[in-house]
């Protein structure tokens, strides 16, 4: 098969007398050594790695726009392809990833509007709900700037007014929606009034914009979706909020199921990306 | 706590379980310091805010020198830094990835045949059935979208039960579970095509044991309506009057199938001195007609006693072992066939032919 890396024409730093000159320290091969492979050392033909061990204490990508963060993420999906290694990558913005289909065939491209389903509220395998039902709230309230006793009236909401009338079945949060709308039609208390008119825009922005992704009782099982390189395309949502909100209770669900599994001391099992990640751990600057 | 420290304490705590997280961003000032202060591997490309620069260059711990080129690396070029290993700053040159682009189309049908996707997709549970229906199918079905299927699916037949009813047509002795792994579908996904197309009346459904094992029986489709032609714009097939689906699919399967088990010049329907027999053939230098016996059993011996004289021999074909014993009751009652009629189950004259004709 060829090989998908082609290298750009002009390889050298502003100065070229500095292109791989004392610059840099030049390490010895074993130093740098590894099995993700990430570039060339300089001009030179020595190959610059890492091991998976050292992935698995995460990367961090920094450039400015048109530096090639995008591309540079393209090849390590194709490296952790390589090693066998599943990944999870979501398309915010622009399709990225979809355009890596013909390498690797193995790749699971899926829609927000097609193929994925998801319901926020289904707590994942292994994971208690009342503790499930914490996490959506306190995702939800922080992604969407929502006040903390809105977290606490959420949460009770869920447990004695969502799944208690819905009884085997997990709601969706059609069903939430359908409830905190039901709720504001009766008689209840100012504050109260409050909290169900700022999580209820919230939700009805999310229904309406995700409309049937979000409306089925069990999504995509987790466990499954771990297995496989796999893309989920979020371009079409407009709402940033609501993308970094899915991104957000996906990542906790994926560190709540493996929280319920045995440790793996280090050892690399499956990797997440995170582009634009200042929206999810920044500073509340950008 | 904040949301924040929820999110970076999975992140640390997710180490711990194999998962690994790669963080992008334009603004390296922008993210918290714990972030950058608990992350393994930095990769700075080209920054050109000072705030920015100020910032990579204290994380990756450049030296001047090596600070002033910070905002001339070119694209492509960055500059990494691993905590421990090799814990000093080094230019990297990343090789560029050429994308190829992918449609939507060349999306949905390469989706729609991914069996993983398929068996992931069939574990979704939807609020209500109705609403399955309506979104599993197309996701299923966005195969390939020509002028007459998109017709047709305005017509409210979706298309993957067109390709179903096509290769029905093309292929009516396949099974359906075979029919189903040849199209990569689950074994439910392929049931919600299979009982579409019932419950349209779009083809007939015959069971019946081919194998001749213990398996028990195989569902074959059989396009008869003209409902189901229409939906993929083709003829009917000419049919002899006054005959069943499970009749019309046994003597078609047995002109197909019995070429291979050296019967030759075969005929359905042969008119033979004013007899038509449901199927005949010359088994070397012997003349076999074959007469199919689905659940006529009575009105079966007049057939024989006219059919007698015009073959060698003659097979009585039963779809399953109770209609042959009731055949042979009646036959013992009624009439006093000759040497040269016997009745067999249709998958023994297909498994072994030889094995009959040699009982003569």
């Amino acid at each position: 098969m060829q090989s998908p890396y082609r290298y750009f024409q002009r390889p050298s730093l502003h100065d070229s007398r500095n292109a791989g000159g004392p610059l840099f320290e030049r390490p010895r091969p074993y130093q740098i050594k590894g099995d993700i492979r990430l570039g060339h050392v300089g001009r030179s033909k020595m190959v610059f790695g890492i091991q998976k061990k050292e992935l698995a204490k995460h990367l961090l990508i920094c450039g400015a726009s048109g530096a090639g963060k995008t591309n540079f993420l393209r090849v390590i999906q194709i490296e952790l392809n390589r090693s066998k290694i599943p990944f999870l990558v979501f398309d915010t913005a622009k399709l990225g990833s979809r355009f890596l289909k013909k390498h690797m065939p193995d790749l699971m491209v899926l829609r927000w509007d097609k193929e994925f389903f998801f319901n926020p509220l289904q707590p994942p395998v292994g994971v208690k709900l009342n503790e499930w039902i914490m996490v959506f709230s306190e995702i939800t309230t922080e992604v969407f700037g929502l006040r903390t006793a809105s977290k606490l009236y959420l949460t009770e909401f869920i447990q004695n007014r969502v799944f208690e009338s819905d009884g085997i079945n997990i709601p969706t949060l059609h069903d939430l929606n359908m409830k905190l709308s039901k709720r504001l039609k009766e008689r209840i208390p100012l504050n109260e009034r409050g909290y169900i008119n700022g999580i209820s825009s919230k939700i009805k922005a999310v229904c309406i914009s995700l409309e049937g992704m979000i409306d089925v009782r069990e999504g995509l099982p987790l466990p499954g979706l771990l297995k496989y390189p796999v893309c989920i395309e979020l371009v079409g949502i407009k709402s940033s909020e609501i993308q970094y909100w899915i991104i957000s209770l996906i990542m906790a669900a994926i560190s709540c199921y493996r929280e319920s599994r045995p440790m793996s001391f280090g050892s690399l099992r499956h990797v997440f990306f995170i582009d634009e990640a200042a929206h999810i751990v920044g500073k509340g600057e950008a | 706590m904040s949301r924040e420290s929820f999110v970076v304490g999975c992140m640390r705590r997710l180490r711990e379980y194999g998962e690994g997280i790669i963080l992008a961003d334009q603004c390296i000032s922008s993210l918290k310091d714990v972030v950058k202060n608990n992350t393994y591997t930095i990769v700075g490309m080209s920054q050109t805010g000072q705030r920015d620069r100020r910032e990579m260059v204290s994380v990756l711990g450049l030296n001047s020198q090596q600070a002033a080129i910070v905002n001339f690396l070119d694209v492509g070029q960055g500059i990494v830094r691993l905590a421990g290993r090799y814990p000093f700053p080094q230019w990297l040159m990343i090789p560029l990835v050429k994308p190829e682009n992918i449609s939507e189309k060349e999306l949905d049908f390469v989706n729609s045949h991914d069996r993983r996707l398929l068996s992931l997709l069939d574990q979704v549970k939807f609020r209500t059935n109705q609403e399955e229906d309506k979104r599993l199918l197309p996701v299923k079905s966005q195969v390939n979208s020509g002028s007459k299927k998109e017709s047709n699916s305005q017509d409210g037949i979706p298309e993957n039960v067109i390709d179903m009813l096509n290769d029905i047509f093309h292929r009516f002795d396949v099974a359906s579970t075979k029919r189903a792994k040849d199209f990569g579908l689950s074994a439910s996904a392929a049931n919600k095509i299979f009982k579409y197309i019932e419950k349209e009346q779009l083809v007939e459904t015959v069971k019946l044991n081919l194998a001749g094992g213990r398996g028990g029986t195989s569902k074959y489709f059989v396009l008869t309506n003209p409902k189901g032609y229409e939906a993929i714009s083709k003829s009917p097939t000419k049919r002899p009057g006054g005959v069943g689906d499970m009749h019309f699919f046994i003597q078609r399967y047995l002109k197909k199938h019995l070429a291979e088990k050296g019967f030759g010049e075969l005929e359905i329907e042969k008119n033979i001195g004013g007899k038509r027999i449901d199927l005949f053939g010359r088994y070397g230098d012997l003349k076999i007609g074959v007469e199919v016996c689905v659940s006529t059993v009575r009105t079966e011996s007049i057939n024989i006693q006219k059919d007698e004289g015009k073959c060698d021999i003659l097979i009585i074909v039963t779809p399953d072992k109770k209609t042959k014993i009731k055949l042979d009751k009646e036959l013992r009652k009624q009439t006093h066939p000759g040497n040269n009629v016997k009745t067999c189950v249709v998958s023994k004259i297909l498994n072994k032919p030889q094995e009959i004709i040699n009982a003569f």
